[in-house]
């Protein structure tokens, strides 16, 4: 993470580099993901997700809103600091079944996890926010693949594109953002594959089709907060990412919670 | 079977997104692992990446475009992918017990990728022997014979088979690799072939045993470089 002044008065813009999302922004200037996200709606609004973030773009760092406490002297006190877990979570799959039960080795970064998958393929662990790398093997299975943690690009953009159709099985070309004759065969066999027309060309169904598959949400979370699953045709909800409620979100502006009683 | 850091290197990184605790989002991904497969001139070179038919063969006019193959790779269910060959190596999706069929050099090949995967017998194995050589098209099957002919006998056809690669080659039977040429340990009187009448004039004045020719090590070696283990 390049140097980001903060924790003074100053409004600073980030420019975001590869492998930053608003966790991994907000964690490296002490400020919940919530707060940095509703403090950019410009951003909000051109992004939608705040875990997928373009080179480039620019986030505005607020400033800091300082908490007071009162406290007796000559007492101790102790402060704990919120911690802010960042999720990782993965749907895998092979030739579109689901990896269900499979056995699993994640490391990131330096902490390794190691479990099994769910009965639809899915595994999610909780990971610091500022991660950068990571490694899967499925031992069992014979399949291994390293991980760029961050580096997902929006869809709206030919490298997330491409993105979405590697991470989906369909492409294996460069990621530069560039029409490619691979490029356009994997569009094709992933358009005939959601039973789009398969033109080989990009289009807005495309791009919803690649969110939808790729990025999609979690079903037991699905549940609570989306239409039924006749309806999972529809486009992702514009802005999936729930606020915190105002008040709570100043309440909570400052990380650090007295427990004093 | 792990894979090597060149073919996660080949597979590419996938990007990821994080997510916040309380996000719905996810990352799916569609572990597709794919088929190799080398086309190699018949007899090939002794190192694989020289014997890869170069398709790309530039025109005798300088400066002209190069010739470039085209193939299509044809699956039930998927949409065909039409490339062009830049080598002789070919990378093909396909799921374990599924059946694709590849049309190049104007010729057609059924695939089918068993469910288990193939695993071949040892290389010190005869039958290891046989079917590495069928892989690279050198015949074991009878006259007539349904069967590919991958027996663990040595007969004459396993023998010929044995001769040709030896002498395709340039293999001194027996001998560890990098050792001088030696004879030929054969023990068939076939020489139709003249490319092998000098070594079996060499095995013929030599006073060693005669065991199989299937039994060298050399050959071993050269088999497992070629096919694989």
């Amino acid at each position: 993470m390049p140097v980001i002044a903060c924790g003074t008065s100053l409004k600073l813009d980030y420019l975001v580099q590869d492998g930053d999302c608003i966790s991994s922004i907000a964690a490296s200037c002490g400020f919940f993901w919530q707060t940095l996200w509703n403090a950019n709606p410009e951003l909000k609004q051109l992004r939608k997700n705040p875990n997928v973030l373009l080179p480039g773009d620019s986030v505005k760092i607020p400033d800091k809103v300082i908490k007071q406490q009162s406290c007796a002297t000559d007492r101790c006190h102790k402060f704990v600091k919120k911690g802010t877990p960042a999720k990782f979570r993965l749907i895998l799959e092979r030739f579109n079944v689901p990896l269900a039960n499979r056995h699993y080795i994640l490391e990131i970064d330096d902490h390794l996890y190691e479990s099994k998958t769910d009965a639809n393929g899915r595994l999610e662990v909780s990971i610091d926010p500022t991660a950068r790398s990571g490694y899967l093997r499925m031992p069992d299975d014979g399949l291994e693949c390293a991980l760029e943690l961050g580096s997902l690009d929006p869809v709206e953009e030919m490298v997330g594109v491409q993105e979405r159709l590697q991470n989906l099985g369909f492409y294996s070309g460069p990621i530069d953002g560039a029409m490619n004759e691979d490029l356009a065969d994997a569009l094709a066999a992933f358009q005939s594959s959601v039973n789009l027309e398969a033109t080989g060309e990009l289009n807005d169904a495309t791009r919803d089709k690649l969110l939808q598959m790729q990025d999609k949400m979690h079903p037991q979370r699905q549940e609570e907060t989306a239409p039924p699953e006749e309806a999972s045709d529809e486009p992702e909800p514009e802005s999936p990412e729930p606020d915190l409620d105002p008040e709570e979100d100043e309440a909570e502006m400052e990380r650090f919670t007295s427990l004093d009683s | 079977m792990a894979l090597t850091p060149q073919q996660i290197a080949e597979m590419g990184t996938r990007r990821v997104q994080r997510a916040a605790q309380e996000s719905t989002f996810v990352n799916t991904l569609n572990l597709v692992d794919r088929t190799t497969i080398d086309f190699v001139w018949y007899p090939g070179a002794r190192n694989l990446n020289a014997s890869l038919i170069d398709v790309i063969m530039p025109l005798t006019a300088p400066g002209a475009a190069p010739r470039e193959v085209p193939y299509r790779w044809a699956r039930r269910g998927m949409a065909d992918i039409r490339r062009n060959l830049s080598s002789g190596r070919v990378t093909l999706p396909l799921p374990p017990g599924s059946t694709g069929t590849l049309m190049v050099f104007d010729t057609e090949w059924r695939i089918t990728r068993t469910a288990a995967g193939v695993v071949m017998n040892a290389a010190a194995n005869l039958q290891g022997v046989q079917q590495r050589l069928n892989v690279l098209g050198y015949h074991l099957r009878a006259p007539g014979a349904r069967n590919p002919g991958i027996d663990s006998v040595y007969g004459k056809i396993s023998e010929r088979a044995v001769i040709s690669f030896q002498v395709d080659y340039s293999l001194p039977a027996g001998a560890p690799a990098g050792s001088p040429a030696g004879p030929l340990r054969v023990r068939g009187e076939w020489t139709s072939n003249p490319g092998i009448q000098a070594n079996l004039n060499q095995y013929n004045s030599a006073a060693a045993a005669n065991p199989s020719a299937a039994d060298g090590t050399a050959l071993q070696q050269a088999l497992v470089a070629f096919v694989g283990m």
